[in-house]
């Protein structure tokens, strides 16, 4: 296994390999969150809050406090990644105690409502936390999963490769298509005009392109020649066959590789602006809060 | 001798720790030789880039590049016209002199960058593959 520590052949200090987010220094910080959800729960049930648990009691204040500041301590993950300082940070071990204590955010909020919700900011507040939450633990999914598919796919390939091996068959296509009627060269024109991964949002994270000139030309092309015969090995024809089909893997194949790496940011979108929408409504909870106190 | 100690015209270029080597900015003349010869590519020549704006002040009012290596653009606009720099050589030297040590393997939030000695490469690369 190669998380598993390597011992150097000059007997120099084992060092740790490949060690994820999660797995972080033996699952530190989920053994920390795991220790501060019991505490929380067992001391939710234990301590007696009269007339019932709510946020406003002494044991609902501690818990908000230290909610409020568990978020913004979780939002400052944003600086560190950009703030290349020197120092023994580590931005995995940030991640890591990010992603668990973000989670105990579920068991700690929740606690801190007395689980008494309705239609209040302080409820608003309640519901973009967990907004935030659940896209968080999207992240981690894709995180956890996209990377492995990505190397898939690309096959030891780069993307700058795989855009220039389209490229490449662009160019070959159209020298092949020197030599076709004006029908058949329209077909492979409409080839190589279109914009392969244009279109918006919902192609490039589906992946999915309907409208893909290359497959409507090989299509096309196909269709047409299903029922003639055979010209020899010389037909040009053949060749722009075989190349379109060519680029259709090659575009399959670069389609795929923009979807995964968009995936990796999509949830982005929704956890940040929600983070900065938890800031604002927090922040009127705390301050209708004292102001109404 | 090989390509890149022969490259070095003005002695610039010293061995660090055994596995990488460092362009001292004290000495390196900026001839460019050790880019030519160097056989990975890996040098290049480049002037000191002008100081940016604190990182809170791009975060909050978009001042400046943003983090990380500042664009050609944004070099060329922002340095003083009447004070000319030389290009000088600029290498990995795995962040010598920074206490927390490479900091792409400090930056990396989820544990795929790691530095590995040499003799400890192939070993490495075999257990990653025989593990996937």
């Amino acid at each position: 296994m190669a998380s598993n520590a390597v011992a150097s052949q000059t007997g120099r200090k084992r060092v740790a390999m490949h060690d994820g987010f999660l797995k972080h220094a033996g699952y530190r910080w989920l053994k920390i969150t795991a220790f501060i959800i019991l505490v929380c729960i067992v001391s939710y049930i234990f301590i007696d809050v009269s007339p019932r648990h709510n946020g406003g009691s002494w044991y609902g204040y501690t818990l908000g406090t230290i909610g409020a500041l568990l978020i913004l301590w979780l939002t400052m993950l944003g600086f560190r990644k950009r703030a290349m300082t020197t120092g023994s940070w580590s931005l995995k071990a940030w991640t890591s105690a990010h992603i668990y204590l973000g989670l105990s955010l579920i068991v700690i909020g929740t606690l801190h409502t007395g689980f008494q919700l309705g239609w209040n900011i302080h409820t608003a507040a309640y519901v973009f936390m967990m907004i935030v939450i659940i896209s968080g633990v999207f992240g981690i999914y894709f995180y956890a999963t996209i990377p492995e598919k990505l190397s898939d796919n690309r096959d030891e390939m780069t993307e700058t490769e795989m855009l220039e091996n389209l490229r490449s068959l662009d160019r070959q296509l159209h020298e092949s298509a020197q030599s076709l009627s004006a029908e058949h060269a329209t077909l492979v024109l409409q080839s190589l005009e279109q914009d392969p991964f244009g279109g918006g949002f919902m192609r490039r994270i589906s992946g999915r392109y309907p409208d893909c000139a290359t497959r409507l030309a090989q299509a096309d092309l196909r269709r047409e020649r299903a029922y003639q015969p055979k010209m020899g090995s010389d037909d040009p024809l053949d060749k722009v066959d075989a190349l379109l089909e060519k680029k259709e893997a090659t575009l399959a194949r670069v389609r795929r590789h923009l979807k995964l790496k968009a995936m990796l940011q999509v949830w982005l979108f929704i956890h940040v602006p929600m983070t900065f929408a938890l800031i604002a409504s927090l922040s009127a909870h705390i301050i209708s809060v004292f102001f109404y106190w | 001798m090989t390509p890149a100690s022969a490259a070095v015209t003005a002695s610039a270029i010293v061995p660090s720790d055994g596995c990488s080597t460092r362009a001292a900015q004290l000495t390196c003349i900026g001839c460019g030789n050790c880019q030519r010869y160097c056989p990975y590519g890996v040098i290049r020549m480049d002037k000191v880039p002008p100081k940016k704006p604190s990182l809170l002040s791009w975060l909050f009012f978009g001042a400046g590049p943003g983090p990380g290596e500042p664009d050609k653009q944004w070099v060329a606009n922002n340095s003083d016209p009447s004070v000319e720099k030389a290009k000088k050589a600029i290498k990995c030297d795995m962040c010598a002199g920074i206490a927390g040590g490479p900091a792409c393997v400090r930056a990396c939030p989820t544990g795929a960058a790691i530095r590995v000695a040499p003799e400890e490469f192939l070993t490495v690369a075999k257990l990653e593959n025989e593990d996937a």
